[in-house]
C-alpha cells in the first residue's frame, strides 16, 4: 500500500546520453530545448505513430464533441464519438470523469490513453477557466454550454486543440524525464525549476506551432471548417488530423534546439 | 487489446474452455491441491483457515481461492522491465478459468463485470475475464465444518486487516482504546520475516488487552517450485479484504475496517510515469468501493469497508501511537514495501517510498528518538543517497510535498483534476463536489506542512557546527535553505541580483525614452532568465476597478512596478506612486520597486528604502 514501481529510462546510449545532459543542466534555455529535442528524437517513431492510436483520438475527439454538443444538441449518432451532456451544466470535474471513461472504453495502449486523457483533461480545465473569467460579467443558465461553444469555430478549435497538443508532449516528454532528473540533478530546486521552464518551453512552442506559424493555424482552422463545422468528421480525418499537429509540434521542438545551436 | 497477448490460468483443475476463438501467450494451472499426478503449486491454506472458523459457505470458500489465484498468477506473469521505453508490458490480460463449487452465482454476468471492473482499477492490468466451471468441492476441514457450527454471531466484534505495518498497529491501539469491541485481526501471511512481525506484535498486544483480540491468518503463496517474476503485487488487496470479508460473515457482521491513512490510499503520482496504477491504489477509495459491491453482491445485503484514518496523514497516525501507551511497540511494526531483500540485521530497507514516509512522519510527530535510524539498512537522513532511485523516491517525495503546502484549491484542482476524477465520487460523506475538493485538498495541504515540520526538526537534530553535513544526504538536500525558501523570496532574491547590475549596464549609454520604454526594456531582461513573469499581467482588482502591475506571474506572489525619476517625475511624485501601489495592489503579494534614478535625485537610499520596506512586504531597488 503506497507502493511506487522505481522506472528508470534504459541503458543504452541514447538514453544515457539525455540523462548525463539532465545531470549536467545548469539552468541555460538552450540546454533545456536540446533535452527536449533530444528525448523526442529518442522517441521519434512513437511519436509519429500516437496519432493512430485510438486512445489518442478518442481523448481528443472528446475535446470536439464538447464543442458540438455544446453549439447543437442533436448530432448525427457515430459510434466512434462520445454523446456528451451539457443540458445540466456539468463541471469540469463532472467532463473529465466522461472523458476518462469514453477514453478508457476507446484505449489501445494503456500509456498512451492515460497521457492522452490527462492532457485532454488538461484542455477541458485551462479553456473552461479562461473562458469563465470573461462570461461571469453576463448572465448564463448553462455555463459549460457557453464555454464550449466558443470552441465550436475555427479560432476557438485551434486554441483548445494547442492545448491538448502542448500538454500532451509536456506530459509524454516527463513520461521518460521525470523517471531520473530528480536522481541526477544537482539541487533540488534545480529539478523544480526545471520542470516549470520545460512547461513554458512546450507552451511557447506549441503557441509557435498553431498561432506564429500560419501553416498549422489555417490548417487547423480549415480542418475545421471543412470537416467539422456542419458534421463530424471521420475518424481517419480524425488521424490525419493528429498526425500533421504531432508532426508540426515535434518539428518545432527539434528547430528550436537547432536554431538555438546556430 | 490483442487477443494473442493474453494469459489464461486455469485453477482448480479447470479444462480449457473449447468454444473460445481466443490466442494465448501463454496458459498456466494454478492449483492447491493435486490433480492426478500433477503436484499442487499454488499454497492456499484454505483448510486450516476454515478450521480456525469451523465453517465457511460455498461462495465464500471459492472467492477465497479465486483471491488466492489471482494473487498468485500475478506474481508469475512479469509485468516488463522497469528500464523499458515504454511500459506497454506492465498492462496485462488475464482470463482465468476457475472451477468453483457456487457456478450459478459465479457465472453472472454482473459478478463477473464487478471483478473484472474492480482488478483493472486496482492493478492497472489491461483487462481480467473470467470464466468458471461447475463441480468443484474440497473435503470439510474438520469435525465442525458444517452449517451448524458457525461460531456466535456477536455485535461487539469488528474485524480488520492486520499488516504489521505502521497504520494498522496505530488503528488496533486506537481501536482498543475508544471500544470495548473485541477486534478480529486478519493477516495474510506470506513471507517469514513478516509473520514473524505480525505474530509478535499480536502477542504483545494480547497480552496487553487479554481476551480482546484474536488473530486470524491466512496463508498462500506459490510453491518453491514455482518462479517469481513479479513483485508488484497490485493484486494482494483482494486476497487480503477478501480474508477480511469471510471473517466478518463468519462474525455476522455486515462491515470491516482497513486503517490506512488518506495521503497514502490516494496515493497521487510523484512523477508522470507512475499513471496506471504504478503508484499503488489498493486501498484507494474507488478500490475500497469496488470491493464494497463484490462483497455486497456475494453477501446479497450491503456490506461496509470502513477507512477510519482517511482523513489523516502518516504523522496524524504517528502521533496518535506517541500519544498511546504503546508507542514502544513503534519498531515492532514494518512499514517496508521490500522487505524480501536482504536488509541483514534491519527491518526496513529505508529507502522505498514507504520507509521514507515514515520517518519523515517520525521526525514531525517528534517521535524520531523512538522510530531510530538503527531499523533502517540505509539512513537516507544522514548519509550519502548512492542509489538513484532512492534518491528520486527521496527528492519527489519531498517535492510533492512542498507543493501541497504551497498550492492554493484552485491550482490543486487544475493541476490533479484527472486523478480527482477517478476520486471524488467514491468518498464517504454527502459533501458536494467544491467540498469534497477541499477536504483533498485540506488533507495534503496538512501533509506538506507536517513534511516541512519534519524536515525543520531534522536540522535541529542533525545538524551541528562541528560536523558536516554529508553530500548527497537529504539533509543535505534539506539544508540547502534555497529549497525550503518561499518560491516569492526566491524570485525576489534573484531579481536582486540580477536587476540594478543589468538595467545599470544596459542605459549606461542610451537613457530609457520614458517609463513605458523602461519597462520593455526591463520585460527584455525578465524574459532570459524568469519567462514565469508577464509583462502587464495580472489584472487585480481594487475599489471597484482594475489595477495591473508592470510585471507579474499567476504563480508566485511577486508583482514588479518600475520608476524612472527624471525632470518631470521628481523623488515626490515617485514616492506618491510607490505608496499608491502599495495600497492597491494584494497584501499577499510581495513587490519589488526598480527605481531607475540615473541622476542620483534620491539623496538617502537608505532612508527612501526603509520608510516603505518597512509598511509591508516589499523591496524598493535603486537602479542607476
Amino acid at each position: 500500500m503506497g507502493h511506487e514501481r522505481g522506472d528508470a529510462l534504459p541503458h543504452s546510449k541514447r538514453w544515457r546520453d539525455v540523462v548525463n545532459q539532465l545531470a549536467e543542466w545548469s539552468g541555460s534555455q538552450h540546454e533545456l530545448e536540446e533535452l527536449a529535442a533530444a528525448t523526442l528524437r529518442n522517441v521519434s517513431s512513437k511519436f509519429r505513430s500516437l496519432h493512430t492510436d485510438d486512445g489518442v483520438v478518442a481523448a481528443f475527439q472528446f475535446l470536439l464533441a464538447l464543442a458540438k454538443n455544446a453549439s447543437s444538441g442533436n448530432l448525427p449518432e457515430q459510434s466512434y464519438m462520445p454523446d456528451v451532456d451539457l443540458s445540466d451544466d456539468p463541471s469540469s470535474l463532472r467532463l473529465v470523469g466522461e472523458l476518462r471513461s469514453w477514453v478508457n472504453d476507446q484505449q489501445d495502449s494503456q500509456e498512451y490513453a492515460d497521457i492522452a486523457a490527462q492532457a485532454s483533461s488538461d484542455a477541458i480545465v485551462i479553456w473552461s477557466e479562461q473562458k469563465k473569467k470573461q462570461l461571469t460579467i453576463f448572465e448564463s443558465d448553462n455555463l459549460s454550454k457557453d464555454v464550449w461553444r466558443q470552441a465550436d469555430n475555427g479560432a476557438g478549435f485551434c486554441e483548445v486543440s494547442r492545448m491538448f497538443f502542448s500538454k500532451f508532449t509536456e506530459r509524454y516528454l516527463n513520461y521518460f524525464l521525470d523517471r531520473e532528473a530528480s536522481a541526477v540533478m544537482k539541487h533540488a530546486q534545480d529539478r523544480d525549476q526545471f520542470s516549470s521552464r520545460l512547461r513554458t518551453h512546450i507552451d511557447d512552442v506549441s503557441r509557435f506551432a498553431f498561432e506564429t506559424s500560419r501553416i498549422t493555424q489555417s490548417f487547423a482552422a480549415g480542418w475545421f471548417n471543412n470537416h467539422a463545422r456542419d458534421q463530424i468528421p471521420s475518424k481517419s480525418q480524425f488521424k490525419g488530423f493528429l498526425s500533421i499537429a504531432f508532426g508540426k509540434m515535434r518539428e518545432e521542438l527539434i528547430r528550436e534546439a537547432v536554431d538555438h545551436e546556430r | 487489446m490483442s487477443a494473442d497477448a493474453s494469459v489464461m490460468v486455469l485453477c482448480n483443475g479447470a479444462a480449457t474452455p473449447q468454444n473460445g476463438s481466443m490466442k494465448y501467450r501463454k496458459t498456466i494451472d494454478l492449483n492447491y491441491m493435486q490433480q492426478g499426478d500433477t503436484p499442487a503449486n499454488v499454497r492456499i491454506g484454505l483448510p486450516a483457515f476454515v478450521r480456525s472458523v469451523h465453517h465457511l459457505p460455498n461462495r465464500v470458500l471459492d472467492l477465497l481461492e479465486l483471491a488466492a489465484y489471482v494473487y498468485c498468477a500475478d506474481r508469475m506473469v512479469s509485468r516488463g522491465r522497469s528500464r523499458a521505453v515504454e511500459f506497454h508490458s506492465w498492462g496485462r490480460s488475464f482470463h482465468f478459468v476457475i472451477k468453483v463449487r457456487d457456478y450459478d452465482f459465479w457465472s453472472r454476468n454482473d459478478v463477473s463485470e464487478c471483478l473484472s471492473v474492480l482488478l483493472k482499477f486496482m492493478t492497472g492490468d489491461h483487462q481480467y475475464r473470467f470464466s468458471f466451471q461447475p463441480g468443484h468441492s474440497t473435503p470439510k476441514s474438520g469435525l465442525f465444518d458444517d452449517e451448524q457450527s458457525l461460531l456466535e454471531e456477536s455485535s461487539d466484534v469488528s474485524v480488520m486487516l492486520f499488516s504489521g505495518g505502521l497504520d494498522s498497529l496505530a488503528g488496533v491501539v486506537h481501536r482498543l482504546a475508544v471500544t470495548d469491541e473485541k477486534l478480529c485481526l486478519v493477516s495474510h501471511q506470506t513471507q517469514t520475516g513478516t509473520v514473524h512481525t505480525q505474530n509478535r506484535l499480536v502477542e504483545a498486544l494480547q497480552i496487553r488487552y487479554p481476551s480482546r483480540i484474536h488473530h486470524y491468518r491466512f496463508r498462500s503463496n506459490l510453491t518453491r517450485f514455482v518462479r517469481r517474476v513479479e513483485e508488484t503485487q497490485r493484486s494482494r488487496a483482494l486476497l487480503y479484504t477478501s480474508i477480511a470479508y469471510a471473517i466478518s460473515q463468519v462474525y455476522g457482521s455486515d462491515r470491516f475496517l482497513v486503517y490506512e491513512n488518506g495521503v497514502t490510499s490516494i496515493n497521487f503520482a510523484r512523477r508522470q510515469n507512475l499513471s496506471n496504477a504504478r503508484a499503488s491504489r489498493t486501498t484507494h477509495p474507488q478500490a475500497i468501493n469496488r470491493l464494497e459491491c463484490l462483497f455486497s453482491l456475494i453477501r446479497e445485503q450491503p456490506i461496509q469497508i470502513e477507512v477510519p484514518f482517511l482523513w489523516k496523514t502518516k504523522t496524524d497516525v504517528m502521533e496518535l501511537l506517541k500519544k498511546s501507551a504503546h508507542s514502544n511497540l513503534i519498531t515492532s511494526s514494518v512499514s517496508c514495501s521490500k522487505t524480501y531483500k536482504n536488509l541483514g540485521p534491519a527491518t526496513h530497507c529505508g529507502g522505498c517510498s514507504q520507509c521514507i514516509d515514515r520517518r519523515f512522519a517520525a521526525y514531525g510527530a517528534r517521535i524520531d528518538d523512538v522510530d531510530e535510524a538503527g531499523i533502517y539498512s540505509t539512513d537516507v537522513i544522514t548519509c550519502e543517497i548512492s542509489d538513484g532511485e532512492v534518491r528520486t523516491t527521496a527528492v519527489d517525495y519531498v517535492r510533492q510535498a512542498k507543493e501541497f503546502s504551497e498550492w492554493n484549491v484552485d491550482h490543486f484542482f487544475a493541476e490533479l483534476t484527472s486523478e480527482l476524477s477517478d476520486l471524488i465520487d467514491y468518498l464517504p460523506g454527502n459533501l458536494g463536489e467544491t467540498e469534497t475538493v477541499e477536504q483533498v485538498w485540506n488533507l495534503c495541504r496538512r501533509h506538506g506542512n507536517q513534511v516541512a515540520t519534519a524536515m525543520n526538526r531534522m536540522r535541529n537534530v542533525h545538524e551541528n557546527l562541528y560536523t558536516t553535513v554529508e553530500k548527497n544526504s537529504l539533509l543535505n538536500l534539506i539544508s540547502d535553505r534555497e529549497y525550503l525558501k518561499d518560491p516569492a523570496y526566491r524570485l525576489v532574491e534573484a531579481l536582486c541580483r540580477i536587476l540594478p547590475n543589468a538595467v545599470g549596464k544596459m542605459f549606461s549609454v542610451h537613457q530609457p525614452k520614458d517609463e513605458p520604454d523602461l519597462n520593455i526594456k526591463i520585460s527584455a531582461i525578465l524574459d532570459t532568465h524568469h519567462t514565469e513573469l508577464v509583462q502587464e499581467h495580472p489584472a487585480v482588482s481594487f475599489a471597484g476597478g482594475h489595477t495591473v502591475p508592470d510585471h507579474g506571474s499567476d504563480h508566485i506572489d511577486v508583482f514588479i512596478e518600475a520608476k524612472y525619476i527624471r525632470k518631470s517625475t521628481t523623488p515626490s511624485k515617485a514616492s506618491e506612486g510607490i505608496a499608491a501601489d502599495l495600497t492597491k495592489y494584494p497584501q499577499n503579494k510581495h513587490i519589488v520597486f526598480v527605481v531607475y534614478d540615473p541622476t542620483r535625485a534620491v539623496k538617502d537610499d537608505q532612508q527612501f528604502k526603509h520608510d516603505f520596506e518597512e509598511k509591508r512586504r516589499c523591496t524598493v531597488l535603486l537602479v542607476r
